[in-house]
């Protein structure tokens, strides 16, 4: 089943969707339809689920939690 | 397979024992897995593997990182007294239901999302479970109804994508209407949302896969064929029993995030 996922926005593609990049460096493209206010910048943080971003989230804890993410991979 | 169950598949049951779980998980799991929504990116070809043409042994190591099943799997297994996550029999109750759904008390059921919510990850990328909603059977719909965030959006006013995606994200039924080359078209009841309520709605008619350039599950589709549904993808052809184990699983997690209290 899906869960929520961190990526981060690399920059706009097409009308109403972004490009981001997981944490584990693969690249998507999310729609936005269910994000509230602007445009994500590039660098911004965004919960992803199901293909739509759905929450931004604070670079500094975002950061630490891929950081969590990526270590538990390697384990 | 169950006894009172019936075989799964011809396709799968044609396999050999250890291998019947890791590919029934493959078929309901690639849909997802394909679209990058769950799952590792790099799981190699799971489509093959749904097919049966799949290293079943990997297929089973892989399936550990499939962060949103696999703690269902691991909590059914448990209940049950088997070993083996991938047990036929488990992966059978978790995607479709079966008795085995059963054995897994609300008590376990909550133990298992407190714990698997636990760590930071976790708790920033999974929002908090309505309490009330433990009282929904451990088959996949109760995560993609009680767990995942949409049907809170919905009922927080925003239309069109959330229904969408717990339509297509839980394992819905449908009747085989025809079949043609990878396609098949089917009729089947969407979710429909209003008054607060999440419910099922009047039949439609849906173009589906069965397969990728001739690559699939060979389940020698007929129409009138009952089959299961997850993303636009077929995943198997059901038995009687097992097209009412899905049928009961979803209705009751249903009523479960329905009640007042989710």
């Amino acid at each position: 089943m899906c869960v929520s996922r961190l990526h981060k926005v690399l920059g706009s593609a097409e009308t109403g969707t972004v490009e981001v990049e997981s944490v584990d460096g693969k690249v998507h493209r999310v729609r936005l339809l269910t994000l509230d206010g602007p445009t994500p910048e590039p660098g911004e943080w965004l919960v992803v689920h199901s293909g739509y971003a759905i929450d931004r989230v604070d670079a500094t804890e975002a950061e630490a939690v891929a950081a969590e993410l990526r270590l538990a991979a390697t384990e | 397979m169950t006894a009172d169950h019936g075989p799964a598949s011809p396709a799968v049951a044609a396999e050999t024992p250890a291998a019947l779980g890791p590919i029934l998980f493959a078929r309901y799991a690639y849909p997802p897995n394909s679209l990058g929504y769950c799952g590792p990116s790099d799981s190699g070809n799971l489509l093959e593997a749904a097919a049966g043409q799949g290293d079943a042994e990997a297929l089973g190591r892989l399936a550990a990182h499939f962060e949103g099943a696999w703690p269902y799997l691991r909590l059914i297994a448990a209940s049950s007294g088997i070993d083996d996550p991938l047990d036929a029999r488990v992966v059978e109750a978790y995607w479709v239901g079966n008795e085995l759904v059963e054995g897994v008390s609300p008590a376990a059921l909550a133990a298992s999302l407190s714990e698997t919510f636990r760590q930071p990850a976790a708790q920033l990328l999974a929002p908090s479970v309505p309490a009330g909603s433990v009282a929904g059977v451990a088959q996949h719909s109760f995560h993609v109804f009680a767990v995942y965030p949409w049907l809170r959006m919905l009922r927080s006013g925003r239309e069109g994508p959330p229904l969408e995606v717990l339509d297509r994200c839980r394992i819905r039924w449908g009747a085989v209407e025809t079949v043609e080359g990878d396609t098949v078209t089917v009729t089947s009841k969407g979710l429909v949302f209003g008054d607060g309520h999440l419910s099922l709605g009047p039949e439609r008619t849906e173009r589906v896969r069965r397969s990728l350039d001739g690559v699939g599950p060979p389940l020698d589709l007929k129409p009138g064929d009952a089959v299961s549904l997850h993303w636009d993808w077929v995943c198997d052809r059901l038995a009687p029993p097992a097209l009412g184990w899905l049928q009961r699983c979803t209705e009751r997690n249903l009523v479960a995030v329905n009640a007042p209290s989710s």
